[in-house]
């Protein structure tokens, strides 16, 4: 079988995303790690009663960051170990009914794309349509050196491996020849339940991820933070490099997360928005206005009482 | 290097699952495009077998590790076949009481550290009821296709095993290998086993064998229709058990056997799996894995009649 990789217009992404009726959707970051927003490691059933509480409180979908230890490994900042974000995703997909999920983000440097491309489509299979990738280059220097993996070149090899991992999903095959990643007629079959697979999802702002986002994410992650002047400005640089690939900017799905204080916030998620319902909803709503589709609460307690007793402010967002 | 915790002790077979039975049984999931149909398996048709393979009185659900089979040529066109680690989740998610292991998980696809991250995971998912197993991978094409290089295979499986080894026991390892390094590496949070998950290794090269002796729970030969070619194996096993010391008696040794296509439909057949099961049993096998694809239910139920045997004659 051969296969021409379709080059130019082609190959950019349209913006393939979740519809929904409501006016902006709401994600949870899910904590996985030790002395998470959880207080105590959460164990996997604890992670599945936060999933069950969300899909009741009204959010629309959870988020798992891909990690294997977070700190640095000093006195002052310890290694706090994470769970794996695939396997967890695939087995919460089988789980949680309804709810998006997603990885916010998977890092191209620990897996190669083929692989990345293979479990996205048997979660997406698992959940019934319900994945979405997020992809992002990876930061946290103490997590390479552990596992041996190079640091070098992260936008390089994030370019090798979505320009891989996205006709796999979009098409099924991949054929492409980068430095660091290659993909020589790459099949992904069987396929999952969509025919054009699950969005991408890539959140940064350099200037050569965001031309990189303009060709292939069909979603983008403000980088999360909560400072809407700082996002105005990541918008008017958004929007360039969609009009430098010749993209149509509303195409591009825009999201934003930021960590949020709740009662008896523990400090577990830094810089929060405080604990104030009816700022909250101010702040979601300035996104919304922002045209933001979706937001990540990084809610601080992360329990599942603490996402229950999040509704009345899933509420009073839709209301507004 | 100072012991640290890092270097685990050779394998002594006590993290294989207990069991009051003389042998347990495994069943090979289908998880891959069938040839004529060019059609897998949907995820709720796997879990939906896998409940059913539990009532017919399976043991466990063993689950290849492959992107592609076939070569990609007319007679052998490639088909395509779901992803193992996220399609084990799932499945130890949906099945309970069984074991779930990869039957087996290629070291050259992954990095060591990601594979033990992933065996902790699904061993916390599942309640402990996970079972790594490990090879060093064999079919080119699929290397190919994405690729990831095909060389120096048995290399790349002993540093893999070296680094996933004690990830498992100890929760860190330190090792620098030619192809795969950990430095002071972490698999923190641990899931429900204290010593984490059993390893199984299926191969009888030599050189593999010795590190079977150093690093698995358990050993598996395969696909075999009698024991014909099992005997100079096990004197084999033995052999690189002896080499580094290592009682022989705490391999837990297991087989695959494979049954043809038109199996079930003669009146005998369970009668005769039975027979070859007692006779692998015999032979010190505790642990049996049954394959045959296309897996129809005619084929399920005379396995389910097989096992049946098999425990009542062990009962009496």
């Amino acid at each position: 079988m051969t296969h021409e990789t379709p080059t130019g217009s082609d190959l950019l992404a349209t913006g393939h995303w979740p519809a929904s009726d409501k006016a902006i959707t709401l994600g949870l970051m899910v904590p996985i790690s030790e002395k998470a927003a959880f207080g105590e490691t959460p164990r996997f059933e604890d992670i599945v009663a936060i999933g069950l509480a969300a899909r009741e409180a009204g959010f629309d979908a959870l988020w798992f960051a891909d990690h294997f230890a977070m700190g640095h490994g000093t006195e002052d900042d310890p290694f706090r170990g994470v769970w794996e974000c695939w396997t967890l995703m695939a087995a919460v997909a089988a789980r949680v009914p309804d709810l998006q999920i997603g990885s916010l983000v998977a890092c191209t440097g620990y897996r190669n794309p083929g692989v990345i491309a293979k479990m996205t489509e048997m979660i997406d299979e698992i959940s019934g349509g319900r994945f979405i990738l997020g992809l992002g280059a990876g930061w946290h220097k103490p997590e390479y050196d552990q596992y041996g993996f190079p640091f070098d070149h992260r936008v390089s090899r994030f370019e090798d491996a979505i320009a891989i991992i996205h006709p796999l999903l979009r098409q099924g095959m991949a054929n492409y020849q980068g430095e660091f990643f290659q993909a020589n007629e790459a099949l992904n079959v069987p396929r999952g339940p969509r025919p054009a697979g699950a969005p991408i999802l890539v959140g940064s702002s350099g200037p050569r991820m965001l031309d990189l986002i303009a060709r292939y994410a069909d979603a983008w992650n403000n980088g999360w933070h909560s400072d809407t002047a700082r996002t105005k400005e990541q918008l008017v640089a958004l929007d360039a490099a969609c009009e430098a690939a010749g993209r149509d900017p509303k195409t591009l799905v825009r999201t934003a997360g930021a960590n949020l204080a709740r009662e008896d916030y523990l400090g577990a998620r830094p810089n929060p928005v405080p604990f104030d319902d009816a700022a909250q909803v101010a702040l979601i709503h300035e996104f919304r206005d922002l045209g933001f589709a979706h937001f990540i609460c990084g809610l601080d307690p992360a329990t599942p009482e603490s996402v229950a007793a999040f509704a009345p402010v899933i509420e009073q967002v839709h209301a507004g | 290097m100072a012991d640290n915790g890092a270097t685990a002790t050779i394998a002594d077979g006590r993290a294989w699952p207990a069991s009051d039975k003389a042998v347990t049984f495994g069943l090979m999931m289908p998880l891959f495009e069938d040839p004529e149909t060019r059609t897998a398996p949907s995820f709720e048709e796997m879990a939906a077998l896998g409940l059913e393979a539990r009532s017919s009185g399976f043991d466990a659900l063993w689950i290849a590790d492959h992107f592609v089979m076939g070569n990609g040529s007319e007679e052998q066109p490639f088909l395509g076949v779901w992803e193992s680690f996220t399609l084990m989740a799932g499945l130890a998610a949906r099945v309970p009481d069984l074991q779930i292991g990869s039957m087996v998980v290629c070291t050259g696809f992954r990095n060591p550290g990601v594979v033990a991250k992933m065996a902790e995971m699904i061993d916390e998912i599942s309640g402990g009821r996970f079972i790594l197993g490990l090879g060093a991978g064999w079919h080119k094409p699929e290397y190919d296709l994405f690729g990831l290089p095909f060389d120096h295979r048995y290399s790349r499986f002993e540093d893999a095993i070296r680094i996933i080894h004690p990830l498992l026991r100890t929760g860190k390892a330190d090792y620098q290998g030619e192809f795969y390094q950990a430095n002071d590496a972490l698999n923190v949070p641990r899931g429900p086993r204290e010593t984490g998950v059993p390893i199984i290794v299926g191969s009888n090269g030599e050189r593999m064998l010795g590190l079977i002796a150093q690093h698995a729970d358990a050993w598996n030969t395969a696909w075999h229709r009698d024991t014909s070619k099992v005997g100079p194996q096990l004197a084999a096993l033995e052999a690189a058990c002896a080499e580094v010391g290592r009682d022989p008696a705490s391999v837990v040794k297991t087989g695959g056997l494979y049954f043809d296509d038109s199996f079930g439909s003669g009146p005998d057949d369970a009668a005769n799996a039975a027979r070859l099961i007692g006779e692998f049993r015999d032979l010190g096998f505790s642990h049996l894995i049954l394959q045959s694809f296309p897996l129809t239910p005619v084929k399920l139920e005379a396995f389910a009649a097989a096992i049946e045997m098999v425990h009542a004659g062990d009962a009496g």
